[in-house]
């Protein structure tokens, strides 16, 4: 579900995460809504998965549209590293 | 074929549109939003998501998360007086509200809440130099303004924009109740200084029955009116936070939503202006009509910039249940008649206890269903 040179996002609201999923293709962007993992989220939640090579511009696209993600994850050796949102923003 | 003339009460028919988005979505989309993550379930978060931006550019709301769903404006009224109002506020309301205010109110005045209201002018008009004195005279500050913008009794139009902006001036919040305007005048949040704003969908936004919703504004934060699952951080067990979501617990009606937005959509194509001017030419020709009668009151503002979509009147000496049940049973013609679930509106204007003979086009009305009525109402008077 996730490769290693994949990023998620973590949203604080389902609506949210569909804004910036639907913000990010219209401006042409590849990336993609899945259950978050586990080991990141308690309980339901959705995802938005993207490639590290995009990461600056599409944080700074959210962040323009008041819709940065609350938490952020690299996949790293069959585990999530926590990825600052704020300073990548 | 029934003549249809109580669209206060709903809108019917609906645009071809509507029931065709209903149905489309029902059949390929029949899921639930926001409740897992596979394709259909995110279409369909995808579709109410577009659903709350239509809603939002409707009323000119910047922010789409503060469009909250519910299943009709008294809900969505609920929501607002009774998440936001604590023991100890002071409310200013007026005397032509419908049941879906007065009697949220009246619980609240159980709960410590203190409630106001400003009398009407003989119109059916409440006047802002009556509400700042109303507001003036109280024994403290005022935490809120409710009121509806479009009488459901007489059809008479609020001046919100003027009340809203004083409001804002003040430091008060300003909620409206939108049921019989939205969809006819023109709502602007922003420029009418509205913090809560409760629509129903089914009336003359064209939406079906079990839609309606609640504009909140950007500072506040109603505590929830029902609490449950919202599709996210199931693992606590206190409501999010974040808007929507805060006050959509439970599973929405999709279908119902696209059919709202194809009603929203039709609005939009038609234009509010062109709207207001059928339901005003239908009504003046209703009230021209009447004039030829004896023994006719009409109630509420003839100056169509003050009137919506309603004409109220009476005939001396007769029961408007009878009337409107003759004008029924023998003639297929549906009217409203009684207390409209407005008694303080019906006591502002002095037709206690009995009520009026209300009658509501809509916008598949015509002439011919007005002379069809005002036909039917000369039969009925000349026996």
């Amino acid at each position: 579900m996730i490769k290693d040179n994949q990023l998620i996002a973590l949203f604080n609201a389902p609506t949210r995460v569909l804004k910036a999923e639907r913000l990010l293709r219209k401006d042409g962007f590849s990336c993609r809504l899945i259950p978050a993992p586990r080991e990141v989220a308690e309980g339901c939640a959705l995802a938005l998965r993207f490639s590290v090579s995009d990461q600056t511009v599409i944080l700074a696209e959210l962040a323009r549209h008041d819709l940065s993600p609350r938490r952020m994850y690299r996949k790293q050796d069959g585990g999530f590293l926590a990825v600052p949102v704020e300073e990548q923003a | 074929m029934a003549i249809y003339l109580d669209n206060a009460a709903t809108t019917f028919p609906k645009p071809e549109s509507v029931y065709q988005s209903v149905d489309t979505t029902f059949r390929n989309l029949g899921v639930n939003p926001g409740r897992g993550s596979y394709r259909l379930v995110l279409d369909a978060g995808h579709l109410v998501l577009e659903v709350r931006e239509t809603v939002a550019g409707f009323f000119g709301i910047t922010d789409s998360s503060r469009v909250v769903f519910c299943a009709n404006a008294t809900e969505a009224i609920n929501m607002a007086l009774f998440g936001i109002l604590k023991a100890g506020d002071r409310v200013i309301t007026t005397t032509m509200e419908h049941n879906a205010v007065s009697r949220p109110l009246h619980a609240l005045t159980m709960r410590g809440v203190d409630v106001n209201r400003v009398q009407a002018d003989a119109d059916g008009r409440v006047q802002l130099s009556a509400l700042r004195e109303t507001v003036r005279n109280a024994p403290g500050p005022t935490r809120l303004v409710v009121l509806s913008h479009c009488s459901n009794v007489t059809g008479t139009v609020q001046p919100i924009e003027e009340i809203g902006n004083w409001c804002r001036r003040e430091g008060i919040l300003f909620m409206v109740d939108a049921a019989q305007s939205a969809g006819v005048l023109p709502i602007d949040v922003g420029a009418m200084g509205i913090d809560l704003l409760a629509a129903p969908g089914h009336k003359c936004l064209l939406g079906p029955p079990g839609t309606a919703i609640l504009y909140v504004g950007r500072n506040l934060q109603p505590a929830p009116l029902i609490w449950g699952g919202t599709g996210g951080n199931s693992m606590s067990l206190l409501m999010p936070e974040e808007l929507p979501e805060r006050l959509e617990s439970g599973t929405l009606n999709t279908p119902a939503l696209a059919g709202l937005r194809a009603g929203i959509e039709f609005v939009n194509r038609m234009g509010l202006p062109k709207i207001h001017r059928h339901k005003m030419a239908l009504l003046e020709r209703l009230r021209r009509g009447l004039g030829n009668f004896p023994g006719i009151r009409c109630y509420g503002s003839t100056c169509a910039e003050h009137q919506g979509g309603v004409l109220s009147f009476n005939l001396e000496g007769r029961d408007p249940a009878e009337i409107g049940f003759l004008l029924d049973d023998e003639y297929g013609v549906c009217v409203r008649t009684g207390l409209h679930c407005a008694p303080d509106a019906h006591r502002s204007i002095g037709t206690l206890p009995s009520g009026t003979i209300r009658v509501s086009p809509g916008l598949f009305n015509t002439e011919k269903d007005i002379d069809a009525l005002l036909a039917a109402l000369e039969e009925i008077i000349g026996s």
